[in-house]
């Protein structure tokens, strides 16, 4: 169907050929949309296309460099703030045990001691958690004053509302674990989620802690504090990351942990990436595990997500080809970048633990980023082309208008030298020129009608004397008559019968030269006539003459004139 | 043609206006707005604001393009310093968050200062007449505006760790009828603490609202104008029904809340806020490890003998700091959200507080309460209810000066009890007449 009306219209523009305005048009139009198509191939070369890939790649790559620098450099800091903690805690450890005269794997058995010796512990902690940002401190014996379980461990555990205030004003330390009496000694108010003692019961890093500083005697606390993933301790309502370091006595005993607490809101308020580009973003401090980040062990930082408490699911990474990373989880996949950060030394027996810093968004705001203005870029482009479209088809209408006006003042005679009002010039020069043309048409047929005028009156004067030359002929024709009659009057009767008889007696060759000489012919034209010499007409003529009996060629005539008179003409 | 160009023309142009006039109010969900937000909702609580902030962040505020960011979640106290610290403009002040919670008492020093929203001009008749109207009328201060809006609400009721008493009830007959009045709770506090060997039996988390609600129990105010006033005799009686049993050791004077106490066992019952159920739990942790499960009843507000019953009316609301009007525009689209009755409802089901709209609060409540999963928070809304039938609620008023002579009183009334009670336990001579006299000086 298509391919016939192709078929057709180029039949037909075959046959009536292009206009002028649709050629313009048509060239407008190429010549547009050639350059625009120029302009956009020029740009995408040059990487103006739209697309923000490079730009998001940069801003998240500085952003995570930023904040992985951020993490490395905080937690260090914090690790070594836990080592002197360890160490102070230890040291004064070993003086009470000393005082107590006690070793350190002896407390067990004396229960009672145990608070004072939290209390020897008090104010480094309170010292500690007042001057540096964390959501808390801790520390936990391998004691317990109660005696009927194996999974209660005594211990101190100070909160601090606000994680990133070191100041006196608005500090308040609130206790999670602890004796109660040694916290309002202090002036520490219990927590609501308060307990006296922790229950290890599914708090893995305990044992882990403690194993390893067992299995690593001769290592430093530089090489035993290790990083737990997100904990929420029983009975509490915020996770953190815990720096746990063991405390080991001057005689090799690991009697405890005691550490530093990152809490889900420090974290929140430290690694809160800037959200001017992406309102959903957010970081993940996580550790690594096959094939993905644990973030069901890590703790999130972004505007979205108050409470990173509230995903448990890890991601697992889909790809990783064009400069991001794609992660899928459980409800919903994500986007961005990641980068490995440090917590532990190379000899650490944690070494192989790997942490990563990722900052991340939905996949599909990712996607939307990424693409940024595309879409804008092909809508400018795709409406710079309706435009120049659009554009060419007005321009040529109003560039075509006047030469078809002019097509149409010429088409209608209507042109004159004053009628070129669309000062183009070149159609006032061929209005000017038409114009004289006509002029010139003009005067040939004033002269062709002034010799048509005068033909007339020659042909009308012709005719006047045609006719009266025909009056002549009328009138001699009468007198021919007439003497016709005078003559037959004058013609001997017998001698006329006698020529009459005798016509019979011409031969084939004398009646042709007799029939033209009463047409009236001469002798030249009938010699011509018959093809004959004029002896042989004047032989013919003598044998006429003898056969009809008459004398001389005047007397032949006489006799036709008669006979003509009397046939009507025919002879 | 030139018609055509003129009328388009004229669209872009009333386009253009209209959209330049509307930009203040109308918020962008491709632009979010991010509003800081600072709360007093910790602990046990801090889990429910948290869901319900993530909630709205991830629905009605992904759609109207608004986002919470909760930047300190801290006691009342501790807000109060640093939001004092913004008000006077002290160096080293933290910003001032776009939404905090606090009481009427914190907003007038913002408000003097022309730093609040008046939520009259976010909000209209219509809509703030679907909540409580006393809760509203407790936000509004001295020109009338509200600056205060109801989130939760609460009052005070008396904590009975049952358990404990009804122990001490089988060793000397104490009758749970004794706990209607604080006389009676006078009393048995000294008989208590002779029966346990040297333990207390009762505390008060604020002496300040004791006496503030005692005094107009007994029909007459503390306040006079925006003073204090110790005078009378009915305020020698509220002094002197606690004076004796804190000094002989039956009352804890302790500058904390009661519920640590309660937690170790260290007392019986206590008064304190409704919310406070949460940190009550239902164990007591001795100091040699012993953990005991314990059952808490909660009782009206105890009232002085021949006094009305009357309660204070409690709970802070949410402000918003004055500024950008797009950031006002959203912060009470926030509090709109989160004051809904479904909202309301989700929160007090987890933290124990009063619903603030005249829907939930008269209506949804009662029938809630046997879907309500948390054992305490049942019991204690079960009696805030009872007492609402009949009791009078009485709003602390709000001038000033307000802050400065609560703390005072609360600072000298504690120091006051705890010399009288070392100079008692020294074997020195103390007169409740004398200490009462040095306490209105």
């Amino acid at each position: 169907m298509l391919k016939k009306a192709i078929a057709l219209w180029k039949q037909e523009r075959k046959h009536k050929g292009t206009t002028l305005h649709r050629r313009l048009l048509i060239f407008f139009i190429s010549v547009s949309v050639v350059l625009i198509l120029l302009f956009t191939l020029l740009l995408s070369i040059f990487g103006i296309d739209g697309k923000q890939e490079h730009s998001v790649q940069a801003q998240l790559t500085t952003q995570l460099s930023m904040l992985a620098d951020s993490v490395e450099d905080d937690f260090g800091r914090i690790s070594l703030d836990g080592i002197g903690i360890a160490e102070d805690l230890a040291a004064r450890s070993d003086r009470f045990f000393s005082d107590n005269g006690i070793s350190a794997d002896g407390l067990q058995e004396h229960p009672e001691l145990i608070e004072p010796l939290l209390d020897q512990y008090m104010q480094t902690l309170v010292n500690t958690v007042k001057t540096r940002y964390c959501g808390g401190v801790f520390v936990m014996l391998d004691a317990s004053v109660r005696q009927d379980s194996e999974t209660a461990k005594a211990g101190i555990f100070l909160k601090k509302t606000q994680p990133t205030a070191t100041e006196n004003v608005g500090v308040d330390i609130h206790c999670l674990r602890g004796p109660a009496q040694l916290a309002r000694d202090n002036g520490i108010m219990l927590l609501g989620q308060w307990k006296m003692e922790y229950d290890i019961s599914d708090q893995p890093f305990w044992n882990e802690v403690m194993q390893t500083a067992r299995d690593n005697p001769d290592l430093p606390l530089s090489r035993l504090y290790y990083w737990s993933g997100r904990v929420v301790l029983k009975g509490n309502s915020e996770a953190g990351f815990l720096l746990c370091v063991p405390m080991i006595s001057k005689d090799g005993t690991v009697f405890g942990v005691c550490g530093i607490e990152v809490s889900d809101r420090m974290f929140k308020l430290l690694y809160t990436p800037e959200s001017d580009y992406f309102d959903e973003i957010f970081t993940v401090a996580a550790p690594v595990c096959e094939g993905g980040i644990c973030t069901s062990k890590g703790l999130l930082a972004g505007n979205r997500f108050l409470s990173g408490t509230r995903w448990d699911e890890d991601l697992k990474i889909t790809d990783s080809h064009d400069g991001f990373v794609h992660y899928s989880g459980a409800a919903d996949d994500y986007g961005g970048k990641a980068v490995s950060v440090r917590l532990y030394s190379y000899d650490s027996p944690y070494k192989d633990r790997e942490w990563s810093v990722s900052l991340l968004m939905p996949q599909d705001i990712l996607h939307n980023a990424v693409e940024g203005n595309r879409y804008i870029f092909i809508t400018v482009v795709i409406g710079l082309l309706i435009l120049a479209i659009t554009a060419s088809v007005i321009i040529s209408r109003r560039y075509i208008k006047p030469v078809n006006e002019a097509f149409e003042q010429i088409r209608s005679k209507g042109y004159h030298e004053s009628s070129a009002t669309t000062r183009i010039p070149e159609i006032a020069d061929l209005f000017a020129f038409l114009a004289q043309q006509d002029r010139e048409h003009e005067d040939q047929m004033q002269t062709q009608r002034e010799r048509t005028e005068t033909l007339q009156s020659e042909v009308e004067r012709l005719h006047g004397e045609k006719t009266a030359l025909q009056s002549q002929v009328e009138m001699v024709k009468t007198d021919n008559t007439r003497l016709a009659y005078l003559r037959k009057d004058e013609v001997d009767p017998d001698s006329y019968a006698l020529f009459l008889e005798c016509m019979r007696s011409l031969s084939k060759r004398e009646r042709a030269v007799f029939d033209l000489y009463v047409e009236g012919k001469t002798a030249k034209e009938i010699a011509e006539i018959l093809g004959i010499t004029d002896n042989g007409l004047k032989y013919h003529n003598k044998n006429i003459y003898s056969k009809l009996g008459v004398s001389s060629r005047k007397e032949l005539l006489r006799y036709v004139a008669i006979l003509k008179q009397e046939q009507g003409g025919n002879v | 043609m030139k018609k055509s160009i003129a009328l388009i023309l004229t669209l872009v142009l009333i386009l253009s206006v209209l959209l330049t006039g509307c930009s203040s109010s109308v918020l962008d969900p491709k632009n979010p707005i991010t509003l800081t937000m600072w709360h007093n909702y910790g602990g046990d609580m801090q889990s429910t604001m948290d869901y319900l902030i993530d909630e709205f962040n991830a629905t009605v505020g992904k759609d109207k393009g608004i986002i919470i960011n909760v930047t300190a979640i801290s006691s009342s106290s501790e807000l109060n310093k640093s939001l004092d610290m913004i008000a006077n403009g002290d160096p080293g002040a933290p910003d001032m968050p776009d939404i905090f919670t606090g009481y009427p008492k914190v907003a007038i020093q913002f408000q003097e200062k022309g730093m609040l929203v008046n939520f009259d001009d976010y909000f209209t008749e219509d809509e703030l007449s679907a909540y409580v109207e006393d809760f509203v009328a407790e936000g509004r201060l001295a020109d009338g505006g509200l600056y205060v809006f109801p989130i939760a609400k609460s009052t005070e009721v008396l904590y009975v760790n049952q358990t404990l008493f009804d122990r001490f009830s089988a060793a000397t007959g104490a009758k749970m009828d004794d706990l209607a009045t604080f006389e009676g709770i006078a009393r048995l506090s000294e008989q208590y603490y002779e029966y346990s060997g040297g333990k207390q039996f009762y505390a008060a988390d604020s002496w300040f609202n004791y006496a503030e609600v005692g005094m107009a129990q007994l029909g007459t105010s503390i306040f006079n104008g925006e003073a204090l006033s110790l005078a009378g005799d009915s305020f020698s009686h509220i002094f002197n029904t606690v004076y004796t049993p804190a000094v002989e050791g039956g009352i804890a004077i302790y500058d904390g809340y009661s519920s640590d106490l309660s937690k170790t066992g260290d007392i019986v019952c206590s008064t304190g806020s409704s919310a406070g159920i949460l940190f009550y739990g239902d164990t007591i942790t001795y100091t040699d490890g012993t953990v005991e499960s314990v059952e808490y009843s909660i009782l009206p507000y105890p009232v002085f003998e021949n006094g009305s019953k009357t309660a204070l009316q409690r709970g802070g609301g949410l402000m918003v700091a004055k500024g950008d009007e797009k950031k006002e525009y959203a912060a009470c689209e926030f509090i709109k959200w989160l004051t809904a009755s479904e909202q309301n409802m989700k929160f007090i089901d987890e933290t124990g507080y009063l619903p603030v709209t005249r829907q939930a609060f008269e209506n949804d409540m009662t029938t809630h309460l046997a879907s309500i999963e948390n054992a305490g928070v049942k019991k204690m809304l079960t009696s805030v209810l009872s007492m609402y039938e009949d009791y009078t609620f009485f709003s602390a008023p709000t001038y000033s000066g307000f802050d400065d002579d609560c703390d005072g009183f609360e600072e000298d009334f504690f120091k006051l009890l705890t010399d009288e009670r070392n100079a008692f336990l020294a074997g020195e001579t103390v007169s409740a007449a004398d200490a009462l006299a040095k306490l209105r000086k």
